[in-house]
C-alpha cells in the first residue's frame, strides 16, 4: 500500500499470470517490503537465544541445538506454513488476517453487521496483536542496528539511544510526505544487505564448516530432550527469527505469490541460513563474540559501513511495517471494525499509497516510549515475539477452515495439517509466555486495547443498525401514508443516505412526518461494503425504481476501495430519468444520539461511552464521500445500544 | 454551596472553614520543612527566626492586605475568583462580536490555567504529606505510604459523582478541630521557646534575605507554599460572602497558622532532630496517630475543596466561552453551585495518581508545587487593576501604585519559584501551557465559526421583505444562532430557503447574562416581526446551566408555543477546513477540530429532544 510497493498487479490470480519479465522486479521490490523484518532478525535473534532465561553457555551441543531449532523453525513456519499453504488462502488476491476474516464473514442480514463468531473474534484479536508487535518492530530493529556503533567503540554506547530516537523521529516525520515514494531504492539496498548477511556468514562458516551438521533436526530434538523446560524457553528467542513472516501473507496482493516465493528461496533463506550458521561457528570458536555475535562476524574496517547498511535495512523494514499498519487500519475501517479515520493519499499516481495521521502519531509515540523505557535490543527482545506467536496460532486455526472450504480437503488431512502447525505454534507460545511479565504485557496490552476498539465498534454498529432498522417501514405502508395525508411537493432532488437496502428508511419518513413536504424526486442511497477487496466498476451500482419519483440506488464497494459520491452519481446518471438533478441534490442523513437499551443485554456504560467517543471522532461519512457541507442535512434520532 | 440569608454568622463561619480554608490551612504540614530544605539550613536560630518572620509577613501582606482587604471586596454579583474579574471588567459582548480576545482575556486565561496546573498537585501533595505521618509512627509503615495515598486519592475522586452535600456538613467542624489542634500544638512549642516571638519583627526577614547571598532568594519558593490556598479562598467567595470569610480568617485561621509555624520554629530551636518532620514533631508521641488521622481528614477536605473549586472554575470558563462545553452535572437540588464534571474529574484523578507514583514523597512534590500559583496571583493582581480602573474608576495613579506593590510581591514569589522548573516544576507549567493553548485555540476557532455562520445568514429586515404573507403551515423552524440579527443558513442551504416559504421561523439566541442567576421573568425576550418571524433571546446567568425547557415555558407565557412535535431545532455542524490565507497552523486547526468534535453539542446541553434536531453542515475556514 505504498510505493515501496508496485501498483497492484492487474490479475485476480496472484502468481499465476505474471510474465517472466515482471517477476524479477517484483521479487526485488518484495525483498524490501516483505522480508525487511525477517531479514533484519539476525541482528538480535541469535544472540537472544543464549541470553534467554538463565542463559546457555556456548558449548557445541547448545550451539548446534539452537542452530538446528532456528533452521527448522524457518523451514516449518516460513517454507511450509506460509510460503506453501498460507499464500494460497488469499481473498481474491488480497492477503492478511483481515482479508481472511472478510472471507469468513457470512453474508449478513441486509444492512446489519453480522454477530461476531468465535473465529471472527479470534482473528480480530490476532489483528490486534499485529498492532501490538508492530509497535516493537521498528524500535527493536533500529535499536539493534545502531548498537553496532557500540561494538566499534565503547565510547559510542551513550549515543545509541539518542541516535535511535532521532532515526525513528525522522522516519515517522517523513511519513506525511509519502515516504514510500523512494521505495524504488529499497530493493537494491536490501539486495546489498542480504549479500552482506550471506558473505559475513559464509566467511565464518568456511573457517568451521562443522556446524553444518545442525541441519539435521536430531540436534534440535536432542537439545530439547536434554534441557527440558529451559529449552522451551529458548523457543521464545527462536521465534524472533520468524517474526515478520505474516508480512509474506499480508503483502500478497502487491507482489503475487511467485515473486514472493522466488525472493524467499533464492535470496532470503540462503542469506539467513548462512548468517545464522556463521554466527554459530563464530560463537563456538570465540565465546566472547556473544557480546554481539552479528557485528563480530565482520572485520573492524567494515564495521562502520555495516552499521550504516544495517540501519538502512532496519529503516526499510520499519517503513514496510508502518505502511503495513496503515493498510491494516484501512482494511479494518472498510470492513467496519474501526471508525473511519482520516486517510491522506500521498500520491496521485498510485491509488493505494496512503498516510494516516492518527495511526502515525500513535505508532511514533509508542515506539519512542519503548526505546526510552527499554534502552537496549536485548531487553526489548524479551518483550517481543509473544504477540506474533498468537497471530501465527490464529492463522493456523483458520488455515484448517480454508483447507476444508476452499480446497475441499478431506477432514482428516486438514486436521493433520493444522495439528502439525499447532504443535510448532503451541511450543512457541509456551516458550513465549514467560515474556509476559518482562514486558510482553505491552504488546498484549496494546492488542487488548485494539481488540476492545474493534469489538466495541462492530458490536455497537450492529446494535445501532438494529435499532435504526426497527424504525423503518415497508414501502407500501409509507405509500399509503403519503396518499392519505396531503403532502406538498417541492422542486429538486433529495438523496437520503441509509444503511438499509430495503424498506423506507426512518430518515425519509421522519422528514415527511415533520415537514409534510416531499421532493419531486427522492433517491435512497445505500453504500454496501462487500467481502471482496475490489468491485468491478461495471457492477458498482444497482438502480431500482420503487414507485415513480422514488428510486433506490445501492452502491457496492470492496474493502480495499474508498467510496466516493461523485463516482456513484456518475454511474447512476445514464440510468436515471433526466428529472433527477443529482448535481444539485440535498443529502439527508440520520445523526444518532445513543441511549442505553432498557433490556439487560444493553452495553455497559463504559462501552457506550467508548462507542460515543469513537462515533464523535470518526471522519463523517459525508467527508469520505466528498459531499459539500452546505448540502448536508442531518436529522437527530435516538438509537438504543 | 450557597448558604446565605437567615443562617447565623457562627454557622456560616464554621461551614466556611470546611470549604474555604482547607488548602491554606493544611500548608503547615510541609511548608516550614521545605523552606529549611531549600536553604540547606540545620535549624539554627537565625534561619528559623528569618523564615518564621518571612512566613508571617508574607501571610500578612498577601492574605490580610492583598486578598482580604482589597481583592475580596471586588466581586461580581457575589462571585469571586479570577474569572469573575474578567466577567466584571469586560461588559457582555454585543451581537456579532461574540468574543473579544483582548489582553485581559489572555491574562485571565493564563491565571486560570496556572491555577488548574497547580490544582492537580494539591490533592496529591496534601494527601501524601498527611499519610507520611504514619511513617513517623513506625518506620515499618513507610513502604505503604504511596499505596495508601493512592487508595485515598482514588476513593476521593470516585465519590465525586455523588456530590458532597451529605458529608459536607462535617467538614466545617473537622476543620475547626484541625485549626484548634494545630494552634494548641504550636502554642506549646512557643511556650517552651518563647524567643521565637521575635520573628514578628520584619527585620529578621530582611536580614535573612539580605545575608547569605543570592541563593537565599529561593527560600521564597518555599514560603509561597504557605499562601497557595489564597486564590481558592477568593474563588470560593460566593459560597459564604466576604463577612464570614474575613471573620473566619482573623478569628481562627490566621492565629492558628501563625501559632503553628512559630511553634514549629520554636521546637526546632530546642530539638534539631525535629528537622526530619517539624510538623509532626510538635505533637507528643501519644497524639501522633490521632493527629495523622486528623491531618488526613483535613487534607481530604482541602482536596475536596480544590476539586469542587476546579469544577466551578470549568463551569465559569465554559460560560465565558473560554473552554469547550463538557458535561456538567448538578449534584444537589438545594445548592445551585454544586456541580460535578465527569471528564475533568477523570483527568484530575489520573494526574494526581501519576504525580503520587512519580514523586513518591511530599518533599519531592513540594519542589514542583507553587510554581504556577504565583503566576496566578500575579494575573489576579493585573486583572484587579483592570477592574478598579475600568469599573470602579479609581484614581489611576493610586491603582497603579497599589497593583505595582502587589505585582512586586507576586513577582518575587514567582521568580523565586523558577528554579523549581528544573526539578519537575515544568509539569504544572506544561499542564497550564496546554490549557492556555486549548483555551486560546477554542476562542479563536469559535470566533471564526461565528464569522462563517454570519456569512450564511440573511438580516431579519431582508427576510421580512421577501417573506410571503400569511400564517404559514403548522411547522416551526427554530434556529439556534449566536447572532440573532439575521436568520442563519438561509444564504447557503437551499432546503432551508424552500421551507422558509412555508413555515414559521424563530431565531433563538442563548445569551449569557452578566449576573450569576436570573429569575423566571427575566429569562426571555420575545420580539414578533411578523406572524411568521419571531426572535427570542433567552438569557442564563453564568452560574446557571442553560436548558431548553425553561425557555419553552417562558415562551409559552408569551403565547409562543414551541414545545410541539412539529417544531424543529436547527443548528450548525461545523466542517473545519484550511483557510487559503493566513490560516491557523495545521496542528492548531487539528486541535480545534478535535475540541469541536468532543465538546458537548449545544442541543445536548440544552436537552433538546433528539427527534426535533436538524443539523446543517457549515464550512469553517481556519
Amino acid at each position: 500500500m505504498d510505493a515501496t510497493l508496485p501498483a497492484r498487479p492487474q490479475t485476480e490470480e496472484p502468481g499465476r499470470a505474471q510474465h517472466g519479465a515482471r517477476v524479477a522486479p517484483l521479487a526485488l521490490a518484495a525483498l524490501g517490503v516483505v522480508f525487511g523484518d525477517i531479514g533484519t532478525s539476525p541482528l538480535y535473534a541469535f544472540k537472544q537465544c543464549f541470553t534467554t532465561g538463565r542463559g546457555f553457555a556456548p558449548t557445541p551441543p547448545h550451539v548446534l541445538g539452537i542452530l538446528s531449532l532456528i533452521t527448522w523453525a524457518l523451514i516449518l513456519v516460513v517454507c511450509v506454513k506460509y510460503a506453501t499453504v498460507m499464500l494460497r488462502a488469499d481473498n481474491e488476491g488480497e492477503g492478511g488476517t483481515l482479508a481472511l476474516l472478510a472471507q469468513l464473514r457470512p453474508t449478513s442480514r441486509v444492512g446489519i453487521p453480522a454477530p461476531m463468531t468465535f473465529v471472527a473474534l479470534m482473528l480480530l484479536f490476532a489483528a490486534g496483536m499485529v498492532f501490538g508487535d508492530g509497535v516493537i518492530t521498528p524500535a527493536i530493529s533500529v535499536l539493534s542496528a545502531v548498537e553496532g556503533i557500540g561494538v566499534a567503540t565503547y565510547a559510542a554506547n551513550a549515543y545509541v539511544v539518542p541516535i535511535t530516537l532521532a532515526i525513528l523521529v525522522a522516519l515517522f516525520f517523513v511519513q506525511s510526505r509519502g515516504a514510500g515514494r523512494i521505495g524504488s531504492v529499497f530493493g537494491p539496498v536490501m539486495i546489498l544487505w542480504f549479500l552482506a548477511l550471506g558473505i559475513g556468514g559464509a566467511i565464518a562458516l568456511a573457517h568451521d564448516p562443522f556446524v553444518l551438521v545442525a541441519l539435521n533436526p536430531v540436534h534440535a530434538l536432542r537439545f530439547i530432550t536434554h534441557n527440558g523446560p529451559a529449552a522451551i524457553l529458548v523457543l521464545g528467542a527462536v521465534v524472533l527469527c520468524v517474526t515478520g513472516v505474516e508480512a509474506m501473507f499480508a503483502d500478497l496482493a502487491h507482489f503475487g505469490r511467485g515473486p514472493i516465493r522466488i525472493a524467499w528461496y533464492a535470496v532470503v533463506l540462503p542469506a539467513l541460513l548462512l548468517n545464522y550458521y556463521g554466527q554459530g561457528a563464530l560463537t563456538l570458536r570465540d565465546p566472547g563474540a556473544l557480546e554481539n555475535t552479528f557485528y563480530s562476524l565482520y572485520p573492524g574496517w567494515v564495521l562502520v559501513p555495516m552499521v550504516v547498511l544495517a540501519t538502512a535495512a532496519t529503516v526499510i523494514a520499519s517503513q514496510a511495517l508502518i505502511t503495513g499498519a496503515f493498510s491494516l487500519t484501512q482494511q479494518a475501517m472498510q470492513l467496519g471494525y474501526l471508525p473511519r479515520l482520516r486517510v491522506v493519499h500521498t500520491s496521485h499516481a498510485v491509488e493505494g499509497q496512503i498516510y494516516m495521521p492518527l495511526v502515525n502519531v500513535l505508532l511514533a509515540l509508542a515506539c519512542l516510549t519503548l526505546v526510552l523505557a527499554f534502552r537496549s535490543s536485548d531487553r526489548l527482545g524479551a518483550a517481543y515475539g509473544l504477540a506474533v506467536t498468537v497471530t501465527m496460532l490464529a492463522d493456523s486455526l483458520v488455515i484448517g477452515w480454508v483447507l476444508r472450504k476452499r480446497f475441499k480437503w478431506p477432514l482428516g488431512a486438514a486436521i493433520a495439517m493444522v495439528a502439525l502447525f499447532l504443535i510448532v505454534d503451541v511450543a512457541f507460545l509456551i516458550g513465549n509466555l514467560p515474556k509476559f511479565l518482562e514486558g510482553g504485557y505491552i504488546p498484549v496490552g496494546i492488542a487488548v486495547v485494539v481488540f476492545t476498539l474493534f469489538t466495541t465498534w462492530v458490536m455497537g454498529r450492529r446494535r445501532l443498525a438494529i435499532s435504526l432498522s426497527k424504525l423503518s417501514v415497508p414501502v407500501e405502508e409509507f405509500a399509503r401514508e403519503v396518499e392519505h395525508k396531503p403532502a406538498s411537493f417541492e422542486d429538486g432532488t433529495a438523496i437520503f443516505l441509509t444503511p438499509h437496502p430495503e424498506g423506507i428508511p426512518f430518515i425519509l419518513r421522519h422528514h415527511w412526518l415533520r415537514t409534510r413536504i416531499l421532493r419531486e424526486e427522492v433517491v435512497l442511497l445505500t453504500i454496501v461494503g462487500t467481502r471482496h477487496p475490489y468491485v468491478d466498476p461495471a457492477n458498482r451500482v444497482t438502480i431500482e425504481v420503487i414507485v415513480p419519483r422514488l428510486t433506490r440506488v445501492t452502491a457496492f464497494y470492496g474493502f480495499m476501495e474508498t467510496p466516493n459520491v461523485n463516482e456513484i452519481l456518475a454511474h447512476c446518471r445514464p440510468h436515471l430519468p433526466p428529472e433527477i438533478e443529482l448535481e444539485d441534490a440535498d443529502f439527508f442523513l440520520a445523526r444518532p444520539r445513543i441511549v442505553p437499551r432498557t433490556d439487560k443485554h444493553r452495553f455497559p456504560a463504559w462501552r457506550r461511552a467508548l462507542l460515543g467517543w469513537m462515533m464523535r471522532n470518526a471522519t463523517p461519512l459525508t467527508d469520505t464521500l466528498g459531499i459539500a457541507p452546505d448540502r448536508i442535512i442531518e436529522f437527530g434520532v435516538v438509537l438504543k445500544v | 454551596m450557597r448558604l446565605r440569608g437567615s443562617t447565623s454568622t457562627l454557622t456560616l463561619v464554621v461551614a466556611a472553614m470546611g470549604v474555604v480554608f482547607g488548602d491554606i490551612g493544611t500548608s503547615p504540614l510541609y511548608t516550614l520543612k521545605v523552606c529549611l530544605g531549600l536553604v540547606g539550613s540545620k535549624g539554627d536560630l537565625a534561619d528559623v527566626l528569618g523564615i518564621c518572620s518571612l512566613l508571617f509577613w508574607v501571610l500578612v501582606i498577601v492574605v490580610c492586605v492583598k486578598y482580604v482587604t482589597f481583592i475580596m471586596r471586588v466581586d461580581h454579583e457575589g462571585e469571586g475568583g479570577i474569572l469573575a474579574l474578567l466577567a466584571l471588567a469586560s461588559p457582555p459582548p454585543s451581537f456579532g462580536t461574540t468574543i473579544k480576545t483582548g489582553l485581559l482575556t489572555l491574562i485571565v486565561v493564563i491565571g486560570g490555567s496556572m491555577m488548574m496546573g497547580d490544582g492537580v498537585i494539591t490533592p496529591a501533595i496534601s494527601v501524601i504529606s498527611a499519610v507520611e505521618g504514619i511513617g513517623i509512627v513506625s518506620q515499618a509503615f513507610e513502604p505503604y505510604v504511596v499505596p495508601i495515598s493512592l487508595a485515598v486519592i482514588v476513593a476521593l475522586f470516585a465519590v465525586q459523582r455523588y456530590g458532597t452535600e451529605s458529608v459536607g456538613k462535617m467538614f466545617g467542624p473537622v476543620m475547626v478541630l484541625w485549626f484548634v489542634t494545630i494552634g494548641v500544638l504550636g502554642a506549646r512549642g512557643i511556650v517552651a521557646h518563647p524567643g521565637v516571638i521575635h520573628a514578628l519583627d520584619p527585620r529578621y526577614a530582611a536580614h535573612f534575605m539580605t545575608h547569605g547571598g543570592i541563593g537565599r532568594f529561593v527560600v521564597l519558593g518555599g514560603v509561597v507554599l504557605a499562601v497557595t490556598g489564597v486564590e481558592a479562598m477568593y474563588a470560593d467567595l460566593s459560597h459564604f460572602g466576604r463577612g464570614p470569610i474575613v471573620t473566619g480568617w482573623y478569628v481562627f485561621v490566621f492565629p492558628a497558622l501563625i501559632l503553628n509555624y512559630f511553634g514549629q520554629g520554636a521546637n526546632l530551636l530546642g530539638n534539631p532532630a525535629a528537622l526530619a518532620n517539624p510538623f509532626y514533631s510538635l505533637a507528643p508521641s501519644w497524639m501522633l496517630i490521632p493527629l495523622v488521622v486528623l491531618a488526613t481528614a483535613a487534607t481530604v477536605i482541602a482536596s475536596q475543596a480544590l476539586i469542587s473549586g476546579t469544577f466551578t472554575l470549568i463551569e465559569q470558563a465554559i460560560a465565558l466561552h473560554l473552554a469547550p462545553r463538557v458535561l456538567v452535572q448538578h449534584t444537589s437540588d438545594r445548592y445551585k453551585g454544586q456541580v460535578f464534571v465527569p471528564s475533568v474529574n477523570f483527568w484530575l484523578a489520573i494526574g494526581c495518581a501519576l504525580l503520587v507514583v512519580i514523586f513518591q514523597s511530599s518533599d519531592r512534590l513540594a519542589s514542583v508545587y507553587g510554581v504556577a500559583i504565583a503566576f496566578t496571583m500575579m494575573c489576579t493582581s493585573l486583572s484587579y487593576f483592570a477592574v478598579i480602573t475600568r469599573v470602579l474608576h479609581w484614581n489611576r495613579a493610586a491603582a497603579l501604585a497599589l497593583v505595582a506593590f502587589f505585582v512586586l510581591i507576586d513577582g518575587s514569589l514567582a521568580v523565586s519559584s523558577l528554579p523549581k522548573i528544573l526539578h519537575g516544576g515544568w509539569i504544572p507549567l506544561a499542564i497550564s501551557a496546554s490549557l492556555v493553548l486549548i483555551s486560546t485555540t477554542w476562542l479563536e476557532g469559535r470566533r471564526c465559526l461565528a464569522k462563517a455562520l454570519a456569512e450564511q445568514q440573511i438580516p431579519l429586515e431582508d427576510v421580512l421583505e421577501k417573506l410571503p404573507a400569511g400564517v404559514g403551515t403548522e411547522g416551526t423552524m427554530v434556529f439556534l444562532t449566536p447572532d440573532p440579527r439575521g436568520v442563519p443558513f438561509l444564504a447557503r442551504h437551499r432546503w432551508i430557503r424552500d421551507r422558509a416559504q412555508e413555515e414559521r421561523m424563530v431565531v433563538l439566541n442563548i445569551a449569557r447574562a452578566a449576573t450569576p442567576y436570573l429569575t423566571h421573568e427575566e429569562r426571555v425576550t420575545v420580539e414578533r416581526f411578523s406572524l411568521r418571524l419571531v426572535r427570542v433571546i433567552a438569557r442564563f446567568g453564568y452560574m446557571e446551566a442553560p436548558r431548553i425547557d425553561p425557555i419553552l415555558r417562558s415562551c409559552d407565557a408569551f403565547g409562543l408555543q414551541l414545545d410541539r412535535d412539529d417544531t424543529s431545532f436547527f443548528y450548525a455542524d461545523p466542517k473545519i477546513e484550511a483557510a487559503p490565507h493566513h490560516g491557523m497552523p495545521g496542528w492548531r486547526r487539528e486541535l480545534f477540530a478535535t475540541l469541536q468534535r468532543n465538546a458537548r453539542p449545544l442541543p445536548d446541553d440544552l436537552r433538546i429532544k433528539a427527534e426535533r434536531r436538524v443539523e446543517l453542515g457549515v464550512t469553517v475556514a481556519l
